[in-house]
């Protein structure tokens, strides 16, 4: 919860001095940069994992069913939400909703990914709307995850959760979920975390 | 997007090759300081878009239906792979 909050305090600090301040350089390929190096850094993160090999060995294909279930159950209420939203399309929607709370890669990268076929002002706009999106999903998951259990029964709150399951979210669902959850969870939270890029960027070209 | 998928799967083959040198675990705290970072650079875009910074509220409400509406569905989808695969005789079997 920390974590979240120095997130969106670092947000709205930038936003604030975007406001006040403007700078002489491109902002937006700073930017990529900054996020290769993330990308970089999340790799070692996975790749260090000391229980890598026991979770590898406990992958089933019930186990398997859970992210998939996230996956197929974020697209197809994303896709409802394009024909609401009449602004973006479908595909807009889901690559918005395959964040899976990771607001931080999937905002740049729909701003970027999106920005040669929307222009820098729509693709600014469906970044930030990303952003806003997935932080809401990680914040409800992290204060409704008893509502989400009760009514939606023990995996849901791994579900609701997106990649959040892995980590930030993980002593909620065990408080609510049991213990017997967290190799789902983690897994659950890993392959999603991979997901990420490869199904925003499969939206983003859609 | 491969670009992406590469960086990530080089950092995983670095990790892991690394993974008893125990300041690598330190990486976490990295991540989150290049993240906070990140939206502090994402902040400021938006915050020189004056367009962006007039319709708050609009980009909130849309943001809100979008988690809404993915987080409904994916608890229904979890509720349904739970009560066909993972319950059986009101027993929570992992």
């Amino acid at each position: 919860m920390k974590g979240s909050l120095a997130i969106l305090l670092f947000f709205l600090l930038g936003c604030t001095c975007g406001v006040y301040y403007n700078v002489d350089f491109d902002i937006h390929e700073l930017s990529v940069y900054v996020l290769y190096v993330l990308m970089i850094l999340l790799g070692i993160n996975l790749g260090c994992n000391q229980d890598l090999k026991g979770f590898a060995k406990s992958i089933n294909l019930k186990v398997l069913l859970v992210p998939i279930a996230t996956v197929s159950g974020t697209f197809l209420f994303s896709a409802v939400a394009g024909f609401i939203l009449s602004r973006w399309s479908i595909f807009d929607c889901m690559a918005v909703g395959s964040g899976f709370a990771y607001y931080s890669v999937s905002s740049v990268l729909i701003t970027q990914l999106k920005a040669p076929s929307l222009g820098m002002q729509l693709a600014t706009e469906l970044g930030t709307i990303a952003l806003l999106a997935n932080i809401f999903r990680e914040m409800a998951a992290l204060i409704g995850a008893p509502l989400i259990y009760r009514f939606f029964g023990r995996l849901a709150p791994i579900s609701a959760a997106g990649i959040g399951s892995a980590d930030i979210l993980l002593a909620s669902i065990s408080k609510y979920s049991g213990k017997e959850a967290i190799p789902i969870a983690v897994m659950h939270g890993i392959l999603i975390n991979i997901s990420v890029p490869f199904f925003v960027s499969l939206f983003c070209k859609m | 997007m491969f670009i992406f998928l590469f960086l990530m799967a080089s950092g995983a083959v670095v990790g892991y090759r690394f993974r008893c040198v125990s300041k690598i675990h330190k990486v976490t705290s990295l991540i989150q300081i290049v993240i906070c970072f990140l939206l502090f650079i994402l902040g400021f875009s938006i915050g020189t878009n004056r367009l962006i910074m007039g319709n708050l509220k609009y980009f909130c409400e849309q943001a809100a239906l979008i988690a809404g509406l993915s987080m409904l569905g994916s608890s229904v989808a979890a509720l349904l792979v739970y009560q066909f695969f993972f319950k059986k005789g009101g027993d929570y079997e992992g």
